[in-house]
């Protein structure tokens, strides 16, 4: 199939990730021939979200091995040299997997049935009191579903996968292991006879449904059975329901509906990314959600701030005194852009600094430093003043807070611009990659050759720094990601509705950098219901575990799921996954990257995507001075296909003799319609400009005047 | 898609996919803008074709047809191109039976990549196009290609030429009666009853009931 690639390219590009894409895409919008691979199986690279089965297949997989180096002496000329491309980076280190939960509980359905059933808080404690004292046979006793868990070999690192494979992509089978320890239940009222039946009938685990029969045996059905409906119905009910209690099973049945994102971030509403959304029209690719609560940690307490003004004036923690001081100060922030000068002043002193000089309350400094401009002690005032803007230009642009999150996760951003780098022509191979690149002598790459063997020229190089010989780039050890994700049963803050959560821990004693915290419910489409998934995100030093220890021991329990279901019960965690990505930068001083390459970062600490646009529009404006960036595409709908000549071709004889060329010979017609792609490019560049304004939306011609697209030869 | 008094409007995705050279993109122009022409350049810029059908008197149905772009010649589409997707067709191309046999792999790929919101696979018709020529291999046996697809899981299908305006509006049909039957039954593309649901739109800043921005 490659074979069918064309020789030559303006762009080849390394790796689908987000900037790497939006320059894919900027390129190819204006008419440069675009080749685009990437050595994974998926796109997105190092930003992209998997499924359950995915990320922890992506666990056992074993570092790669190291190819031997081909000879290549046929394809490059004398005055070339070969630079090698790393073989088989993998997009995250040391990925640990591990579950909190029992395999498959046979009791899970009666479970299910106490939680629906059993009923008033009292009953539920005396249920847990009663587990402790009771010799454990309690269903969720923490100590002893850990221990389940953990000699199922459900823990699976890179290092030692080898045993635990076999857990991981299929379904386990119930083993007498488990029904044992889970089966007998002192959950006493109800129905211990249907429980020791299941316990015994493996195969209708988590099939039965046993509701009605149950529902019998209660004393407390009417309260509850009402509760109890909305384990299955609309998440957004406002009666309090009852916690759902996972096993490991039931979470790989559920695999497709997670989408874990390996670089979680949101978007600004007013910010870079969005604004080139709406600009480029990829936006009709995406959907989002808006981040429904801030959060800030405060006194050891998680809380929510007011973002907006009606929030802030409607806060009964924020005394009137308050309200005043902190509008004014934001009112200052706000006006920075107008007059930069007046803040001359403050340049010598940090943003903090500022902020105190200001005599806000604890409580508010807190808000504005942890919450509205994510500082640290070293952020310019500067910096500080920016972000704190950027924030407030995007309250209130789509909702209550400043951001919004990408349903089905953050690595569809970089799909969406890989979708409109092809429907402008670009050509895509994934599990391709460049083996090497061909140096010339003026130090500019002229070629790559490709992980099949084929020589491509290309004018420019563009790739993810992963992708990057070892001499253009550094890695500093001390400046990794530490990246860990999190399911939960139930939100670090409650709340009756499902919540879309960022928290940002600043630095303290605990961890040297900041704590990005961004908590994703069902409605995020990133996980099932009755759980959420918790991503957090330092800068660290490969350990993740380590860097993370401190936050997870105090807001969250690790001891497996307990029945109670009290507001102030921290979430349990049910899964959990470890690892850090690498940190690259392009080694400017110490090596000479030849001109016509750009090497683009990976994803960093930031919450938000604004960085890469900025980065992508950067080069293309290096590259191509004069045009513009990722302009709108014309709409579907106004475009008119017109074609005189060719609907009388279609009809005529001349037929006859063009379908013996291109029919018996895929390849014939590959090569044909290339050149024709190529012919269209060409004219597209001439006229870019003209082809936009006569189409896109904006314009003021009535749509029938709108003809785009004339078809003659 | 304000319905315009009694009559429903409905908008569906469909994807047109098949190996290089089928007739992918001769269907659609045949189909959308009733020509047919055997030089195509690749249709650049575009994502969709849109059809409009006057289905029945109360009945408008939007179709937008989804060519495969330069990308997904060697089949890695981005999720992009599935979502959301309520029907397909697989093109072949009956003179040359190395397309048929790439069929399959269309379909699972199709299957793993996109169902209906039920779980069930999206409908997806078979195209035996080119039929105006000579024909090699299996379909020119009626009983073996309807086993096949049976066996594969397409609802059915048709011979058809682009270029003679053979069979395609009966496809589409056929297609789109299936589509309506799945809709009746799940309400389909409907999710845009959901409101917190952020379509990122410059004439279309909305969302919340405060248009309330800090200061
Ligand atoms: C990555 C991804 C993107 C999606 N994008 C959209 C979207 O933009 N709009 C929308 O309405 N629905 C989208 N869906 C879901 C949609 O296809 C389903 O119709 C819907 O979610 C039904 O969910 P379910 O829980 O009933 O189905 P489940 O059986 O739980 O399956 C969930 C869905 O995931 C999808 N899926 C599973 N594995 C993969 C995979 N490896 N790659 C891609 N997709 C897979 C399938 O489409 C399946 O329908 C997406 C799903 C995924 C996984
Ligand atoms: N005889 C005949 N030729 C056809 C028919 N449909 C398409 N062709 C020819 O087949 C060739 C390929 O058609 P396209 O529509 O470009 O095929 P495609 O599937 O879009 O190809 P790619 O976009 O390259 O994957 C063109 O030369 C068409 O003229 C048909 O029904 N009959
Ligand atoms: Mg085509």
């Amino acid at each position: 199939m490659t074979s069918d690639l064309p020789t030559e390219f303006d762009f080849v590009v390394l790796g689908t990730g987000l900037p790497e894409s939006i320059l894919a895409a900027a390129v190819s919008r204006i008419g440069y021939k675009v080749l685009h691979l990437d050595r994974n199986d998926h796109y997105s690279d190092q930003w992209a979200s998997f499924n359950l089965r995915a990320i922890e297949r992506f666990a056992e997989k074993k570092e790669g091995k190291n190819k031997e180096e081909k000879d290549y002496g046929d394809k490059i000329e004398e005055s070339e040299t070969l630079v090698r491309i790393p073989t088989a980076d993998s997009l995250v280190e040391n990925i640990r997997v591990k579950y909190y939960i029992p395999e498959y509980q046979e009791c899970m359905m009666l479970v299910e049935d106490m939680n629906k059933l059993l009923a008033p808080k009292e009953d539920d404690k005396n249920t847990e009191t009663g587990n402790n004292d009771d010799t454990g046979n309690g269903i969720a006793k923490p100590d002893e579903t850990q221990q389940t868990a953990e000699t199922d070999g459900s823990q699976v690192g890179i290092s030692d996968s080898h045993e635990s494979t076999k857990s991981v992509d299929t379904p386990i089978p119930i083993t007498d292991d488990n029904t044992r320890n889970t089966a007998t239940t002192d959950n006493a009222t109800t129905h211990n006879a249907t429980t020791t039946n299941n316990a015994t009938t493996t195969d209708n685990v988590g099939t039965n449904d046993t509701s009605e029969t149950s529902t019998s045996h209660t004393q407390n059905s009417t309260t509850d059975g009402s509760a109890t409906e909305e384990t299955t119905t609309k998440s957004d009910q406002p009666l309090r329901k009852k916690k759902k209690i996972w096993t490991k099973g039931e979470l790989q049945d559920s695999w497709r509906a997670f989408n874990i994102d390996l670089a979680p971030k949101l978007l600004y509403s007013s910010g870079k990314m969005v604004e080139l959304l709406i600009s480029s029209d990829v936006a009709k690719y995406c959907e989002f959600r808006t981040v429904s609560r801030v959060l800030t940690q405060h006194n050891q307490y998680i809380e929510k701030i007011p973002c907006s003004r009606a929030d802030v004036f409607s806060s009964k923690d924020v005394s009137m005194l308050d309200k005043r001081k902190l509008m004014k100060f934001l009112e200052w922030c706000a006006g920075y852009h107008k007059n930069p000068e007046e803040y001359e002043e403050y340049k010598n002193q940090t943003f903090l600094e500022v902020l105190k000089s200001r005599k806000l309350s604890e409580k508010l400094q807190n808000i504005i430093s942890n919450a509205i401009a994510m500082v640290t002690q070293d952020t310019s005032t500067e910096e500080g003043l920016k972000k704190t803007q950027v924030f407030l230009q995007s309250v209130g642009r789509y909702g209550n807070t400043p951001f919004l999150f990408p349903l089905y996760g953050s690595g569809e951003l970089p799909q969406a611009f890989c979708r409109l780098c092809a429907v402008f022509g670009g050509i895509y191979c994934l599990q391709m990659t460049a083996d090497a690149l061909i140096i010339n002598k003026e130090n500019k790459c002229e070629a790559i050759i490709t992980s099949e063997g084929q020589r491509i020229s290309c004018k420019w190089l563009i790739m993810g720094s992963s992708y990057s010989p070892k001499q253009y780039i550094t890695t500093d050890n001390k400046r990794q990601l530490s990246r860990c994700i999190l399911f939960t049963d139930k939100s670090l803050l409650h709340s009756e509705s499902q919540e879309l959560s960022l928290l940002w821990v600043p630095p303290s004693d605990h961890n040297i950098h900041p704590i990005t915290v961004l908590e994703l419910p069902q409605s995020a489409m990133v996980c099932p219901k009755d759980l959420y998934i918790v991503h957090l995100t330092t800068e660290g030093s490969g350990d993740p575990e380590a860097d993370f220890s401190p936050f997870v021991s105090q807001y969250l329990s690790t001891d497996g799921q307990t029945q109670n279901d009290e507001p102030t019960e921290k979430p349990s965690i049910l899964w959990s996954g470890y690892f850090s990505q690498q940190v690259y930068r392009v080694n400017e001083k110490t090596c000479d990257v030849p001109s016509n390459i750009f090497i683009l970062d990976g994803p960093s600490s930031d919450i938000h995507m604004d960085d890469p646009v900025l980065q992508a529009k950067e080069i293309f404006k290096h590259i191509c001075p004069d045009e513009d960036f990722l302009p709108k595409p014309p709409h579907p709908d106004d475009i008119i296909y017109v074609d005189e000549t060719e609907a009388t071709a279609g009809e005529g004889e001349s037929w006859v003799g063009e379908k013996e060329e291109g029919k018996d010979d895929p390849k014939n017609g590959t090569s044909q319609k290339a050149e024709q792609a190529e012919t269209e490019s060409e004219e597209k560049k001439e006229t870019p400009q003209k082809t936009l304004q006569e189409t896109t939306h904006d314009s003021d011609l009535p749509s029938d005047q709108n003809i785009v697209t004339a078809n003659k030869q | 898609m304000a319905a315009g008094g009694e009559k429903k409007e409905h908008l569906y995705k469909i994807l047109v996919i098949g190996e290089l050279g089928t007739g992918k993109t001769s269907i659609i122009k045949r189909y959308v803008h009733q020509f047919f022409s055997q030089h195509y350049r690749a249709t650049i810029g575009v994502d969709f074709a849109l059809k409009v059908l006057n289905w029945d008197a109360d009945t408008l149905i939007r179709l937008q047809l989804w060519d495969i772009a330069g990308q997904e010649r060697f089949g890695n589409m981005t999720r992009v191109y599935y979502k959301e997707a309520v029907g397909a067709f697989v093109v072949f191309d009956v003179t040359r039976a190395s397309t048929f046999e790439a069929v399959s792999k269309w379909k699972n790929d199709l299957d793993s990549k996109v169902q209906l919101p039920d779980g069930s696979p999206v409908p997806c018709v078979l195209l035996a196009n080119k039929c105006d020529q000579a024909k090699e291999g299996l379909v020119n046996n009626t009983a073996q290609m309807d086993e096949f697809c049976k066996e594969k899981g397409f609802i059915g299908w048709y011979e058809t030429s682009a270029k003679e305006n053979i069979n395609i509006d009966e496809a589409a049909r056929f297609l789109v009666t299936k589509i309506l039957e799945k809709d009746k039954a799940m309400k389909l593309g409907d999710n845009d009853h959901d409101n917190d649901k952020i379509v990122i739109d410059s004439n279309r800043p909305t969302g919340v009931e405060k248009k309330s921005t800090c200061c």
